[in-house]
């Protein structure tokens, strides 16, 4: 992956400017002309785009991660909560 | 009224676009499979009430923790939302998502815990300090001077290849991941968990957190800048070793 600095100076942006704004560009919450010049950065630093990719694959991974269940005992009391309570109810 | 459809409307006065519309499509399609789950909730289906649980019992948990002394009062307070959810089920509006009520009824225990347990302080100033100060990525970073002031010195190396899946499928990283997760301070650990492992939209969560959309993404970015940094360091100590 190549710099190319002169881009960097087009953008108007450093590379502190767009890690402080990445979560809102990966999110795609910035405005069209911000994310515009944050995407010329990107596309022209080799580490800015490697934060970038970091921050979106570490907010995927996030979703993915796995999912303790509650102990069998403490499933057993819900379980049997939810039955009486409904019951009662009937 | 509908949420969703306010929701849909909303948005696409915003922004028109192909996005907002996937995203709206899928509003619908996840609010119609939770009127499903509601409807077979409220006739005691035990098989909907276990779904509902393996859904949302882990987010519960890690949320409580940031607010309690340790797990097993985290498991407490989890268990008494279920309960407290059970009992409550029949006098759900609809207001919100059931996602963002059971979390809703998770926060109120889980502070009113963390309160009983004297550490309301230790929260507040965390709070504080994590809303004004704290900059996500470490200055230290950046070029401190010259022409290249504000542009990387110590810039992040490319994951090459790595995925999230291929992430994940590495139990050191997935336990870094986790330990800096757990190690997060409660304002922060609140909005990653609502919305980066609930996918809950950012409306709901500000509502839920009471904090401005702002608030929500400054909080959001740090809290997955310092789950970032857990996995960069773990990778580069792998690096190193090889």
């Amino acid at each position: 992956m190549k710099d190319y600095p002169s881009q960097w100076i087009a953008s108007g942006l450093t590379c502190r400017n767009i890690a402080d704004r990445a979560t809102d560009y990966v999110d795609e919450r910035l405005p069209m002309r911000t994310k515009v010049r944050v995407g010329l950065h990107v596309a022209s630093c080799a580490g800015c785009r490697a934060y970038v990719k970091q921050l979106s694959l570490v907010r995927d991974a996030t979703a993915l991660l796995p999912r303790p269940l509650p102990s069998p005992i403490n499933r057993l009391r819900l379980r049997q909560h939810f039955a009486h309570f409904h019951n009662s109810l009937e | 009224m509908n949420p969703v459809a306010t929701t849909c409307s909303q948005s696409l006065g915003d922004a028109p676009g192909l996005v907002h519309t996937t995203s709206c499509e899928k509003g619908q399609a996840l609010a119609k499979n939770e009127q499903q789950l509601i409807v077979r909730l409220r006739k005691g289906d035990e098989g909907a009430f276990d779904e509902l649980v393996n859904k949302h019992h882990s987010a519960l948990i890690r949320m409580a923790m940031g607010h309690v002394a340790d797990r097993d009062a985290a498991e407490e307070v989890v268990q008494d939302t279920w309960m407290a959810v059970i009992e409550s089920l029949d006098r759900f509006e609809g207001r919100s998502s059931l996602r963002t009520w059971i979390f809703g009824i998770l926060i109120h225990k889980a502070k009113d815990r963390g309160v009983r347990e004297k550490r309301h302080t230790t929260f507040s100033a965390l709070e504080s300090y994590d809303d004004d100060h704290d900059e996500a990525v470490d200055p230290a970073r950046f070029q401190q001077s010259g022409e290249w002031a504000g542009h990387w010195a110590f810039p992040p190396q490319p994951w090459d290849d790595q995925t999230p899946e291929k992430l994940l499928a590495n139990q050191q990283a997935v336990n870094a991941m986790q330990r800096a997760i757990d190690e997060l301070p409660p304002t922060l650990k609140d909005v990653l968990i609502l919305r980066d492992v609930e996918g809950v939209e950012s409306r709901e969560v500000c509502q839920l957190l009471k904090i401005t959309e702002t608030n929500l993404y400054v909080r959001l970015h740090r809290a997955r800048e310092r789950v970032r940094q857990a996995v960069e360091t773990y990778l580069e100590g792998d690096r190193r070793a090889v």
